[in-house]
């Protein structure tokens, strides 16, 4: 469905379910971003990547100044001179290993994260060269022509009109309608959710499923 | 956005702009306390503290200070043990023997044969919720109770040496103990000045300085540190010999309305929906307790997404042949067999 048909879907079932509501197309065209935010916080389903330079001594990476405040985890990481994954870690592990571990120099063989924005690569680098290129989940770019259709899956679209109807008949104080609308959007986000987690889990000739 | 922005949008899809029903104030009182719960119970702010071991200094003398201090380098209200008595005992905060750490690092307070024993308690800044680790000269150290060190040794408090523990109990929830009382200051850069920004790091990093004007905005081995990670960095620490708490905190203070939010966009939409839900469950006018249940079910959802994803990651772990590294311990390894350490807690 385009941001058009979004739209027109979010007007008319307005119309249906509470017809004293008054939105304006600026307002309709929010809620569904907002919606289309939600679903992709919820769902992690805009997978990306960046190539991050590594920087010498360096102990934390922001990787908000790298891809923006549209990050929402940092997912794996590969470094892209040796053509190694790196091993996710945590600093009570680091320091079970080697309580100097920060003192260490060398090529990154762990990841190690700090919050939801920071994270290191352990060994830290000797020197202001070399790469990784680190996955992270971020939120898509906001639905602005009306020709653009939201990144996932056609079948899942519907819960960004379901998600815009519950946010602006609740606004109107229509709470009954509100949490029916919010119910199917919670349907459909589940349904989206299902299918990014288990897209990659292919059939096998034996029927048995990874 | 700034409180102000987030709590006029509040307002409006409460549908009342006018505030017949529900105050500024009371919508501001809600977003600050989602912004807190944020902080202690998603973790979202990791951040490091030195406390230097540096003999004490000090630069206010009242607690009512803090708000107009631009350099806090402690508090204390008298210098010399002489003077203690002059205050009654609940008053005595100190002592403190210099205002600028210039004078500790640059031995001026040797040269003036003023005292320079290093403290073993530090205060932790306001905006900490959780300490996550302590490290000593680049080592992570053990976190200890109080009964535990007496055990170990009697005499905590007054034997000096290398730190090797830490105590966050027994003498204030901002009061943090090193064990052993430091002996050795905190290594420290000699820096040429001693006043205004870092303008060359010259005398910091044998680094190749990239551009030839303005201030340094990254120096290899220097973390960011508070609410602000960007600008140039105002003073830089060295582990060696020092201490460095690596702990959690609050966002950046929201104390006017024009202060911006530390959070991204997308988590504002979250204290949002809590202040709407708190409003609407408030007996009042506007009261739809089913409104309000729907509000707080979308902030619970983004809390516990938050916390869940800090340890994503740690999730996307795959086995290693030879290695126990399918899964990271959820308990410390083996404690190292007598007499290594005999009678200490190691991880």
């Amino acid at each position: 469905m385009t941001f058009a048909e979004l739209k027109a879907q979010t007007f008319r079932r307005l119309r249906e379910v509470s017809p004293g509501v008054f939105a304006s197309e600026a307002d309709i065209e929010q809620a569904i971003n907002e919606g289309y935010q939600e679903i992709s916080d919820a769902t992690e389903w805009c997978e990306r990547w960046q190539t991050i330079d590594l920087l010498r001594e360096r102990p934390y990476y922001d990787l908000r100044t790298v891809v923006g405040p549209s990050l929402l985890a940092i997912s794996a990481a590969y470094h892209e001179d040796n053509n190694r994954w790196l091993v996710p870690t945590s600093l009570h592990e680091l320091d079970g290993i080697d309580r100097r571990w920060e003192a260490r120099i060398g090529p990154p063989e762990r990841l190690l994260t700090r919050g939801l924005w920071w994270l290191g690569y352990w060994p830290r680098a000797g020197s202001d060269s070399g790469t990784i290129k680190q996955y992270y989940i971020s939120l898509p770019d906001a639905l602005a022509d009306d020709d653009e259709e939201p990144g996932f899956p056609e079948p899942f679209h519907e819960a960004l009109a379901d998600f815009a109807v519950a946010d602006l008949v609740a606004q109107d104080a229509e709470a009954k309608q509100a949490m029916l609308a919010w119910d199917s959007y919670l349907a459909r986000e589940a349904g989206l959710r299902k299918w990014v987690r288990e897209r990659a889990e292919v059939q096998t000739v034996r029927g048995s499923r990874r | 956005m700034t409180r102000a922005q987030i709590a006029a949008e509040t307002l409006k899809r409460l549908g009342d702009t006018a505030q017949q029903v529900w105050t500024s104030d009371e919508v501001d009182g809600h977003l600050l306390t989602a912004y807190r719960r944020l902080a202690l119970e998603a973790r979202l702010w990791p951040d490091w503290t030195y406390l230097e071991n540096l003999p004490p200094g000090f630069s206010y003398t009242a607690d009512w200070e803090l708000p107009f201090v631009v350099f806090d380098w402690g508090l204390a209200n008298y210098t010399l043990a002489d003077e203690r008595r002059l205050l009654t005992e609940a008053d005595r905060i100190g002592p403190g023997w210099y205002t600028s750490p210039f004078e500790a690092t640059g031995l001026y307070l040797t040269a003036a044969q003023a005292a320079t024993e290093i403290p073993a308690t530090a205060t932790l800044p306001k905006s900490l919720t959780e300490i996550e680790r302590g490290v000593w000269d680049g080592r992570g150290l053990d976190a200890r109770t109080a009964r535990h060190a007496r055990l170990v040794d009697s005499r905590y408090e007054l034997t000096r040496g290398e730190v090797f523990a830490y105590l966050h109990e027994a003498e204030g929830p901002r009061t943090l103990r090193k064990i052993r009382v430091p002996a050795a200051q905190a290594a420290t850069f000699t820096v040429t000045g001693s006043w205004g920004s870092l303008r060359s790091p010259t005398d910091i990093s044998g680094d190749t300085v990239t551009g030839t004007w303005g201030c340094p905005r990254r120096i290899a081995g220097q973390h960011p540190i508070g609410p602000d990670a960007f600008g140039l960095p105002r003073r830089c620490y060295r582990d060696g010999t020092n201490f460095r708490v690596e702990h959690w905190r609050h966002g950046r203070a929201l104390t006017s309305p024009d202060v911006e939010c530390e959070l991204p966009e997308r988590s504002e939409v979250a204290l949002r929906d809590y202040a709407i839900g708190q409003c609407l469950n408030r007996a009042s006018a506007g009261q739809d307790v089913q409104l309000a249940a729907y509000f707080l079910a979308r902030w619970s959802r983004h809390l516990a997404r938050l916390q869940k994803r800090r340890t994503s990651v740690e999730r996307d772990r795959v086995g290693v042949f030879g290695a126990k590294s399918a899964r990271i311990p959820g308990r410390r390894p083996p404690v190292a067999q007598r007499p290594w350490q005999y009678g200490e807690t190691v991880r």
